[in-house]
């Protein structure tokens, strides 16, 4: 078929991109004087580089896997609308909630995005996970107990942390409540829904059909799926293409799929919304393998982020002396701003950015070693892309600017307060 | 299910098992090589470890997906039917695998290193290892926390013996029971005024008391080592209270770092501190004066000295007068790591 045919060639092509693509990075590295000596004339520099990239990827890796397993689980085994019960349905108590959920879940913001994009595809109101993604990686135990170690004896830049982090949670909480309305999951919607509880798989466009409501529950899994294909075909549904500027050839592959191939329906690349019940005995086998394709695609979908954002934080470590900036600002609204810039791009993990930001303190002022204890867990280079992947680019743009205009008024009003 | 749709999905499912057994491969070869340490810090190895382990089982998951799919002994892939499901864009595959094929092509094409002076030349220098820790702002703070007065007696080292600091008396019943402390190994003949004496020169607030505690304890020593474990912590005790250390003998061991700017008989011997990962690793060291400074950046030094006190680049540091540094082996771990336990017990 037309399709194949085309499919066929373009990972022909796909292949030998790579391979020569692959083949050339093996060669600039194992012998950079074969490209001659304008490729990289500085290898030291890219030594350093390797170590601090491969660290990175490292120290992440236990924690984004974690973090894809537990929210494949929660995709296979939580019913839906759960979540919903869990947090309270005033806003306030909500955000407070959801605040204080790190302590209980104390995991930094990489392994935070993947379960809190599940968690809100599960019914958990938007702002109570964005409080979630925010707070969570520093009012934590463990973050605590690093802080502690890293400022012992200034225990205000301890509670500063915690207080400010707190503080700006609940801003962003309430804004992003007043402010946003409708779905800001990409690819996702639950606009449509009118009950409230959504039933919509993540991550992937969503073609709902209504029959899944009233779907008998004794449904054998095969027959549904063969079924489902067969609906897809003949309902009208309605179909959000996931971020069509990423994928040039989506519309037309799959407008070809449904005018001209039928036999191709059952892979595409977007989702099916349905809720074809998994409580079936007979399937614990599949279940469990179902976890695995799903915990292995969600670590593609975030991991190639993360390792971008891993190779920037690790270039500016690299190659962007620190004693240079150290005087751009030491002190005043600046130095909180910079700090902050600081933080972002370094991308350090909330557990151990305070060692960091202590060896600052002896060129920057608290108050802005407090912008960027607070900000840089919220927000940096390899989070926000990891962001972007789960949520929409207008509202990830919002969230950024309130978080950081509430980290800079609220570091500068405690620094002015208590003199930091 | 069509089989070029099949053989597409397998073709997928193969190279995501090929790259996360690279993964594993790579984790594996590097705790076996020792060489783990130079990437991420021991506390974190465990958890990278049982990352291995969840990189496998996902790894020999896509390789079997995929060979059921590409030899056809399977029709339906086997999945949860909902997403994830490897796009169709060459491009986005392209540059999806390649990003997850870089740290693999990094890792085993460039040799691991110990970081060294490089790292520190683009990081920045510690010398005062007590603005790190303790911070002392100069300034006192107009909230008028008791701190700032015991951080200003130990930065600027203006402290006078015999001259009670004012948080003092706050701090009596406290202190005497850190007195009781280190009783047994003091030799004055009048114990009870010895302590007492010993406050005063090391004043404290509540949240530096162990700082002075573990001060007290190294200033009852002639030689005072610096080892690797609690680098940090006796590092920031001796900045804090830097003057009481004058004249005494210290002993350090470090890699050799050289500023632009430095004189020809000075050098600093330096230790990374690492707290989760490389890229978390932050310098501190002391400067050195000694006549026979000719030793080339990185070199592993032991340095014996007399403690005494300058100015760099405006600040206060430490400073240590040795005579000629003695070459050794690097040491198996290079870096140094907070101590997480009592530090008072770092004077055993």
């Amino acid at each position: 078929m037309n399709t194949e045919v085309h499919e066929r060639r373009s990972h022909w092509k796909v292949n030998l991109v790579f391979g020569f693509i692959f083949g050339a990075v093996l060669i600039a590295f194992l012998k950079p004087e074969l490209l001659g000596n304008l490729a990289f004339p500085d290898l030291s520099g890219l030594g350093t580089f390797k170590t601090m990239f491969v660290g990175i990827v490292l120290e992440a890796l236990p924690f984004i896997l974690l973090s894809v397993f537990v929210s494949s689980l929660m995709h296979e085994f939580l019913p839906e609308g759960w979540i919903g019960k869990v947090i309270p349905r005033n806003p306030l108590l909500g955000i407070a909630v959801a605040g204080l959920l790190g302590v209980v879940f104390p995991v930094c913001e990489c392994g935070l995005i993947p379960i809190v994009r599940r968690l809100i595809a599960k019914g958990m109101p938007l702002y109570a996970g964005i409080v979630f993604i925010l707070v969570g990686p520093i009012v934590n135990p463990v973050v605590y107990g690093a802080t502690y170690t890293a400022f012992r004896t200034r225990p205000e830049l301890l509670y500063g942390r915690m207080g400010l982090a707190l503080g700006v949670g609940l801003a962003v909480g309430l804004s992003v409540y007043v402010l946003v309305r409708g779905d800001q999951l990409r690819n996702g919607s639950r606009g449509g829904d009118a009950a409230g509880t959504n039933q919509r798989e993540l991550g992937e466009p969503v073609h709902r059909l209504d029959h899944d409501r009233d779907e008998d529950p004794a449904h054998r899994h095969q027959e549904h799926i063969l079924q489902h294909h067969r609906f897809h075909r003949d309902q009208i549904h309605r179909h959000q293409h996931r971020d069509p500027a990423h994928r040039p050839n989506h519309n037309a592959d799959n407008s070809d799929n449904y005018s001209n191939n039928p036999s191709h329906n059952h892979r595409h690349n977007h989702s099916h919304d349905h809720e074809h019940s998994h409580n079936h005995p007979a399937h614990k086998r599949n279940r469990f393998f179902a976890v695995l394709n799903h915990a292995g695609g969600e670590l593609y979908d975030m991991g190639g982020y993360l390792i971008f954002g891993a190779a920037i934080a690790a270039a500016v470590q690299a190659f962007l002396p620190r004693a240079e900036l150290a005087g751009i600002g030491q002190s005043g609204w600046e130095s909180h701003l910079f700090m902050m810039g600081f933080a972002f791009v370094l991308s350090l993990c909330s557990t151990s950015d305070a060692f960091v930001a202590s060896s600052f303190a002896s060129t920057f002022s608290a108050g802005s070693l407090l912008a960027f204890l607070v900000f840089g867990p919220m927000m940096n280079l390899k989070g926000l892309l990891m962001l972007l992947t789960a949520f929409k680019a207008r509202f990830v743009i919002l969230v950024v600017l309130i978080t950081g205009a509430a980290v800079l008024a609220g570091s500068l009003i405690l620094a002015q307060a208590y003199g930091l | 299910m069509s089989t070029m749709e099949n053989k597409r999905l397998a073709r997928h499912y193969g190279f995501r098992g090929l790259l996360l057994g690279g993964f594993t491969v790579y984790i594996v070869h590097l705790a076996k090589s020792g060489s783990l340490q130079y990437y991420i810090a021991p506390r974190m190895m465990i958890y990278l470890k049982l990352a291995a382990l969840g990189l496998f089982v996902l790894a020999v998951y896509f390789v079997y997906e995929a060979l059921q799919l590409g030899f056809g002994w399977k029709d339906e892939p086997d999945d949860c039917d909902c997403d994830h499901a490897p796009s169709r864009s060459k491009w986005r595959n392209l540059v999806l695998y390649g990003l997850f094929a870089l740290p693999l092509a990094f890792g085993f094409a460039l040799p691991d290193k110990a970081m060294g002076s490089d790292v520190v030349a683009v990081k920045g220098m510690n010398l005062n290892a007590a603005g790190a820790v303790g911070a002392a702002r100069t300034s006192p703070s107009p909230g008028g926390t008791t701190q700032s007065r015991a951080d200003d007696t130990a930065t600027n080292g203006n402290v006078t013996v015999g001259q009670p600091a004012a948080g003092q008396a706050d701090n009596a019943p406290a202190a005497s029971s850190a007195a009781s402390d280190g009783a047994s190994s003091a030799n004055g003949a009048d114990p009870q005024s010895e302590e007492a004496k010993l406050q005063q020169l090391f004043p404290y607030d509540e949240y530096s008391e162990d700082f002075s505690k573990l001060g007290i304890r190294l200033y009852k020593r002639d030689l005072i080592r610096v080892e690797a474990e609690g680098f940090l912590e006796v590092s920031t005790t001796l900045s804090m209270y830097m003057d009481n250390f004058q004249g005494k003998t210290i002993d350090v061991s470090g890699f050799v770092y050289r500023e632009p700017d430095m004189k020809p008989n000075q050098f600093i011997v330096s230790r990374l501190a690492m707290t989760c990962c490389s890229a978390d690793s932050v310098p501190y060291g002391f400067l050195v004066e000694s006549p026979d400074a000719g030793l080339k950046d990185d070199t592993w030094v032991r340095v014996t000295g007399t403690i005494g006190r300058t100015t760099y680049g405006g600040n206060a540091i430490l400073r240590i007068t040795a005579g000629k540094p003695t070459k050794i082996e690097a040491p198996k771990d290079p870096y140094v790591y907070p101590y997480n336990g009592d530090i008072v017990q770092l004077a055993k």
